[in-house]
C-alpha cells in the first residue's frame, strides 16, 4: 500500500479539501489572471487569509507562473536572422 | 486570416506599421514558435513566415489594435496548418475528448487533488531546464494556453481570438493544462525528494 497516499483515497475529497467549501480553483485563476472582479478578488484575499489550505493552493499557483516567467530562459533570435526578415519585406513590392 | 473590413495602406504606411508595430515583438514570437516547435531553426522558419504572412495580409490589420495578439494568432495558425503538416509529428491531443473529460464531474473532484502535496516552496527550487522539460512535455494544446496566459500575460478574450475557441474553452484548457503542468512539477520534486511518500 506504500504507493497510495492517504490523502487521495476518496477520488478529490481529501480532509483539508472537505473542510473547506470555498475552494474552487477556477476561482482562484481568474484571481490570479486579472479576470476576476474587484469583489472576487477582495472575498478571495479575505479568504486565504484565513484558510490556509487554500492560502498554499493559491500560493503554489502563484509560485508556479513566477517560475515559467523568470526561470525558463528566453529564446532571441539572432541579428542576421531579424535582418533576412527584413531584407524579404523590402523585396515584396 | 482577415475576418474584419480591410484597410488599404500606402506602402509607405505598411512599412511603418511593420518597423513600429510588428518588429519589436519579434523576440516574445521567436520564444514562442521555439516552445511550439522546440527546435532553433524551425522556430526561425516559422517566424519568418510569420513575419512574411503579416507583411502580405497587413491590409487587414487595424491600425491601433493589438499587434502581438494578431500577430500570434497568425503564428500559431501557421503552426498548426503548415508547419505541423510538414512534419511528421502526429496530431497529438483530441479536443474533444478532453474537452468533454474536463467538464465530467470526475474532472472536477479528481484532478485538483492529485497535487496537494506539491508546495509553493519545492516549486521555487526547481531549476529552469526542469520548469522548461515539464512544459516542453505537455501536449501542444495545452502547452500554447500555458505560455500565452502565463508567460505572455494575454487576457483571456486575447487567447479566445487568437486561438480561435471560446472564452470558456481557454478557462477549461487553462485549468486543466495547469493541473497536468502541476503533475509534472510534483513528479520533480518527487525525484528530489521534497516530497516523502507516507506510509
Ligand atoms: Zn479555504
Amino acid at each position: 500500500m506504500a504507493e497510495k497516499l492517504p490523502q487521495h483515497d476518496h477520488q478529490g475529497k481529501s480532509d483539508c479539501q472537505d473542510k473547506c467549501k470555498e475552494f474552487d480553483l477556477q476561482k482562484f485563476y481568474l484571481v490570479l489572471d486579472g479576470e476576476a472582479n474587484s469583489a472576487q478578488t477582495q472575498q478571495l484575499k479575505a479568504h486565504i487569509a484565513d484558510c490556509y489550505p487554500c492560502y498554499q493552493h493559491y500560493d503554489l499557483a502563484v509560485a508556479i507562473r513566477k517560475i515559467l516567467q523568470y526561470k525558463i530562459t528566453k529564446k532571441c533570435m539572432s541579428i542576421k536572422d531579424i535582418e533576412e526578415i527584413r531584407a524579404r519585406i523590402s523585396q515584396m513590392v | 486570416m482577415a475576418e474584419q473590413a480591410n484597410t488599404t495602406y500606402t506602402e509607405r504606411e505598411k512599412y511603418y506599421i511593420f518597423n513600429e508595430e510588428f518588429m519589436p515583438h519579434i523576440d516574445p514570437m521567436y520564444n514562442f514558435a521555439y516552445r511550439l516547435t522546440l527546435d532553433e531553426d524551425d522556430a526561425k522558419d516559422l517566424v519568418q513566415d510569420t513575419y512574411l504572412k503579416a507583411f502580405r495580409f497587413i491590409n487587414s490589420f487595424q491600425k491601433g489594435t493589438n499587434a502581438k495578439a494578431w500577430l500570434f494568432r497568425i503564428l500559431k495558425n501557421s503552426f498548426i496548418n503548415d508547419f505541423r503538416k510538414k512534419s511528421k509529428q502526429p496530431a497529438k491531443v483530441d479536443y474533444s475528448e478532453v474537452e468533454s473529460f474536463y467538464n465530467s464531474d470526475e474532472a472536477e473532484t479528481g484532478v485538483t487533488t492529485t497535487t496537494t502535496d506539491l508546495r509553493a516552496e519545492m516549486v521555487q527550487d526547481l531549476i529552469g531546464d526542469e520548469v522548461a522539460t515539464a512544459l516542453n512535455s505537455l501536449a501542444v494544446d495545452f502547452r500554447i494556453v500555458i505560455i500565452l496566459c502565463d508567460i505572455e500575460g494575454f487576457t483571456y478574450e486575447e487567447m479566445a481570438r487568437i486561438l480561435d475557441i471560446p472564452i470558456g474553452t481557454v478557462r477549461s484548457r487553462l485549468h486543466r493544462a495547469r493541473n497536468l503542468l502541476k503533475e509534472k512539477l510534483r513528479l520533480y520534486a518527487k525525484k528530489m525528494g521534497y516530497i516523502k511518500e507516507k506510509e
